[in-house]
């Protein structure tokens, strides 16, 4: 070996030790909390959604800390009310934006708190992760919009399918409440219904604040359906079901996922008896059960929650593995696998940010209950 | 920073509602609660050729204004058959008709789901094209907008035509005996009221890119008729200041640090303190001339 070579030796020795020592993490390790915001209904009409969502976020929260945080630093939510309402939902982003500053709004839970949101947080790049917002619409919102709440496309097919080939029935009829929910499944549903030959004999919509729903369902009578498909929320379905009883319409009575609330089949009585419904399959592991149950006090788990409860964990596996940047975290999103949620057993998102692949099931009301059916 | 802006194009929007409802309020004395309507046809017309037809903005604002002019001189022809608290009342149920067109016209408005993905206003002067994304140049163009409707306001309060409105609010008969046809300047506030509200419809409608029926809802027609009575009735500024305290106000006590579990409840319950303490201490509103 010659002194040329050594020294060549020694240069290659000093520019990778050297690159090593300049390129590798050289900050001390981070520990102030890493700020995430949340949105949804915290106040008004659908304050129980907000409320309950925002103790399963808190349960999640307190999990992923007391496990060391994200790679040592903790996690910490800014809460804020959008109440359902699209302009207040829009100040509550543009304030977690430019004020805090979060690389992530887990939220909102609306539809309409999403989409008014999602413009200034596409245009901020800041990932939106909604737990609870179904409007088809939001999958074309932008590549930073995600939910793992699936669209309401997936479950109007499922029950266009369910009510084809497993109830048999041909003729249906759609009684439904006006609303983003209401008119979103409605249109796959028929849409989906009568491309596998389906008919549908009737369709009627009533405002959500209303309580009688005599007239709809007497016209839906008089066109003579073998089904009902009836998209209702608790406040007009209780109602809806008992005067369906009493006019006399005794054909199945087939429900969307906002009938999954005990008080519906508590206060119907024997009047909801063989009524369904189809629900998105969540395993809710017994654990989760018992510190909603400590945290609210009932053992109300309220549509959304378990979604809200993933996607604060889903978050927490992205960041920890690419830190806190907007981007590194959209797009190492986009090729996640979560297994063994209590909202699903495998979150993973499509192109559009949508939950991929929804696993529904039917319930069944009998005597007050509602049970899955095999 | 852009948070700031943010609320500014809000306050400015709102300020736009507050002058124009207070000309028909404030200075001719018609307690209207169909306000929100006007907004609504503002922007769901510049909502609807913007994201299915690709119209400028400008062109969707007159069109607009149009649609809300129109419209506002056939509701207005109806309520000038009432006085009072049939004035109200009617207002009240025309808001809620205009209302259950947004939420039932499925093939235009595609009612609840609302419409989303519309485009911010775009600038196009022969091949040369600018469009009006950040929000800084969106907060240049309301405040223009804002300018132009006070401007306007102030003209129209100060003119002849302005004193015969006050004058109809304080004795609509004694008008008549002189031989003026109240009649039309009734219309005639309400359907410049009405275009005034079109013009803060179409901007928030580009500004928020999404809008559905619950925006323009009766509860918005009593927030409007709130920041008016605020602010001071028959004052152009006062309609101003309540605009921005009420988009303002809810907005800081964000920031008053109440624990995270009661702060939403809380936040609510003192906005509504706040309004109560002030109706008890200046119950003609921070500028007001006038009482209702």
């Amino acid at each position: 070996m010659n002194a040329k070579e050594i020294v060549w030796i020694i240069i290659a020795i000093v520019v990778i030790g050297g690159g090593w020592l300049l390129l590798r993490d050289t900050t001390p390790a981070d520990t102030s909390p890493i700020k995430i915001g949340f949105i949804g209904p915290l106040t008004g009409d659908a304050a129980s959604i907000g409320e309950n969502a925002r103790a399963a976020v808190e349960i999640a929260v307190e999990e992923v800390n007391a496990a060391g945080g994200i790679n040592g630093r903790p996690l910490e939510v800014i809460y804020e009310d959008g109440q359902c309402n699209g302009a207040v939902a829009s100040n509550a982003a543009n304030k977690l934006i430019n004020i805090d500053r979060v690389p992530v709004i887990l939220g909102g839970a609306c539809s309409g708190e999403t989409s008014a949101f999602a413009g200034a947080a596409e245009q901020s790049r800041t990932v939106t992760l909604s737990y609870c917002s179904s409007a088809p619409a939001i999958s074309q919102a932008g590549d930073y919009i995600f939910r793992d709440y699936p669209s309401d496309t997936f479950q109007g097919a499922f029950a266009a399918k369910y009510m084809t080939e497993t109830l048999g029935t041909q003729n249906v009829a759609i009684l439904y409440a006006k609303s983003d929910w209401g008119n979103g499944i409605k249109d796959v549903f028929r849409r989906e219904f009568e491309e596998m030959g389906g008919n549908v004999v009737a369709e009627e919509g009533y405002e959500q604040t209303s309580r009688d729903l005599r007239s709809q369902l007497t016209k839906i009578k008089a066109a003579n359906p073998e089904a009902v498909y009836f998209l209702g929320y608790t406040e007009a379905s209780i109602p809806g079901l008992k005067q369906a009883k009493e006019l006399g319409l005794n054909v199945p009575l087939f429900g969307g996922d906002a009938w999954d609330d005990s008080k519906i089949w508590t206060d119907t009585g024997p009047a909801g008896d063989e009524a369904m419904y189809s629900i998105v399959y969540a395993p809710l592991n017994e654990e989760f059960r018992i510190k909603m149950k400590d945290r609210v006090g009932t053992n109300e788990i309220t549509i959304c929650s378990p979604q809200a409860y993933d996607g604060v964990k889903v978050l927490s596996q992205v960041m920890e593995k690419v830190g806190t940047d907007s981007e590194a975290i959209k797009n190492e999103l986009y090729n996640t696998i979560y297994a063994g949620g209590v909202s699903g057993d495998r979150i993973e998102f499509d192109e559009n940010g949508d939950l991929v692949g929804a696993n529904y099931i039917v319930k069944k009301a009998m005597n007050g209950v509602a049970e899955p059916v095999q | 920073m852009e948070y700031v802006i943010h609320l500014s194009i809000v306050s400015g929007i709102v300020a736009i509602l507050g002058m124009s409802l207070n000309l028909i309020v404030g200075y001719t004395g018609l307690l209207s609660v169909a306000h929100a309507a006007f907004y609504g046809i503002g922007a769901y017309v510049t909502a609807i050729l913007l994201a299915g037809f690709g119209v400028n903005f400008f062109l969707a604002l007159l069109l607009g204004m149009a649609l809300a002019a129109a419209v506002a001189l056939l509701i207005g022809l109806v309520l000038s058959r009432f006085d009072d608290d049939y004035y109200v009342l009617a207002s009240l149920g025309l808001n809620i008709i205009i209302y259950s067109v947004f939420l039932n016209w499925n093939t235009l408005t595609r009612g609840p789901l609302g419409i989303p993905g519309i485009s911010r206003p775009e600038l196009g002067i022969g091949g040369y094209r600018f469009g009006l994304t950040s929000n800084f140049s969106f907060l240049v163009l309301t405040l223009l907008c804002a300018v132009l409707v006070y401007l306007a306001a102030r003209f129209i309060t100060r003119s002849s035509f302005g004193r015969v409105l006050m004058a109809i609010r304080e004795d609509e008969q004694a008008l008549q005996v002189f031989g003026y046809r109240t009649v039309y300047y009734k219309l005639a506030i309400f359907v410049i009221g009405a275009v005034m509200a079109a013009v803060a419809g179409a901007l928030f409608a580009s500004y928020i890119t999404f809008i559905d029926p619950t925006s323009f809802m009766l509860r918005e027609s009593i927030f409007m008729l709130s920041v008016i009575i605020l602010g001071g009735l028959a004052n152009t500024n006062g309609a101003v200041a309540g605009a921005v305290i009420l988009v303002v106000l809810p907005e800081l006590l964000r920031f008053v640090g109440l624990p995270s579990n009661i702060a939403a409840q809380m936040r609510l319950l003192l906005y509504g303190l706040a309004l109560v303490l002030l109706m008890i201490y200046r119950p003609q509103g921070l500028f007001g001339k006038y009482r209702l």
